[in-house]
């Protein structure tokens, strides 16, 4: 895959303990608004990003975030504590966002901006990462709905194969197979528009 | 080739991650997490109030059988004694008719039961 910056930051996952997590929601089980605001808090960066990879516009992947948590909620009971909160709350997610979707007409994709230069001449750094997310955003449209889930799943959300496998009820192999081919065509697009650009 | 996708697969592309991230990268999330409580306090706002309205229909309901069924005790009763109206009739009669000084042994006259 062509070099993608170094300066972009790499995603830090905070690992919070399961004790911690469990305890929360007993709390949120028995009725503590405050714990269910913690909740939400935890995972509300992650849930909208996987909501966005689903679904373009970011009010509606927004509003699709927000459906899921509700959701998960009405549903705390029937989570098993035994097993991982995040892919449990992921899986409603993915849900939430990929119904939206369907009921939704298809948007016309946003223009993809071309190269930006500063005034002075030089490359605009700012320009230019957003020109790379913008054209990464663009990559993503073209995967199938369940690969760009999976890649953004494993790649920038850190789940094993298995916990995937789970969130989006397919088989781990189905799982490995759709990271392999979205990062081939991820490659593919990305190396393309590098090409272009230099 | 396959092993080798195999073991290429199980590691994570930190550098792809990073940038997808970023792709995807939302903001202002204390108000996003603002939104999501208060849709969830509105909820259970609208939900105490169903259960209301289903226990004030169960409660005038309630309400009316009792006084039905208080008018039909009520009638099914014989009469024990002079009733209070009776009484009092009786006593303004007498306070007309007798002299300006009121006798307080009028008082003790009135029925104490129904």
């Amino acid at each position: 895959m062509s070099r993608i910056p170094q300066r972009f930051a790499p995603v830090v996952r905070i690992e919070i303990g399961e004790d911690d997590e469990r305890a929360l929601i007993a709390r949120v089980l028995a009725g503590d608004r405050e714990a269910f605001g913690a909740i939400v808090e935890r995972y509300a960066a992650q849930a909208r990003r996987v909501a966005r990879a689903v679904l373009r516009d970011p009010d509606d992947a927004d509003d699709a975030a927000q459906d899921a948590f509700l959701s998960a909620f009405v549903r705390l009971e029937r989570y098993d504590p035994t097993r991982a909160f995040g892919p449990w709350l992921m899986r409603i997610v993915a849900n939430a966002a990929t119904d939206r979707r369907r009921r939704r007409a298809v948007r016309a994709a946003e223009p993809l901006p071309m190269e930006v230069v500063a005034r002075d001449g030089r490359p605009d750094r700012e320009a230019e990462r957003s020109l790379l997310s913008g054209r990464l955003r663009a990559a993503l449209e073209e995967l199938a709905p369940r690969r760009r889930l999976t890649v953004v799943l494993f790649d920038a959300e850190g789940y094993s194969h298995a916990e995937i496998a789970e969130i989006l009820g397919v088989p781990e192999g189905t799982v490995r197979s759709d990271v392999f081919l979205a990062r081939r065509r991820l490659r593919e697009l990305l190396g393309s528009w590098k090409e272009g650009v230099e | 080739m396959t092993d080798f996708v195999r073991r290429l697969d199980r590691r994570r592309d930190r550098e792809l991650g990073a940038a997808l991230a970023r792709a995807l990268a939302t903001h202002d999330e204390a108000a996003f997490v603002a939104r999501v409580v208060a849709r969830l306090d509105a909820r259970r706002v609208a939900a105490a109030w169903e259960t209301l309205a289903g226990w004030a229909g169960r409660g005038v309901a309630a309400a009316v059988l009792v006084v039905l069924l208080s008018g039909l005790a009520a009638r099914s009763q014989p009469a024990s004694g002079p009733s209070l109206d009776t009484a009092l009739v009786g006593i303004e009669s007498r306070l007309l008719l007798e002299p300006a000084t009121p006798d307080a042994g009028l008082l003790l006259e009135l029925p104490t039961g129904p």
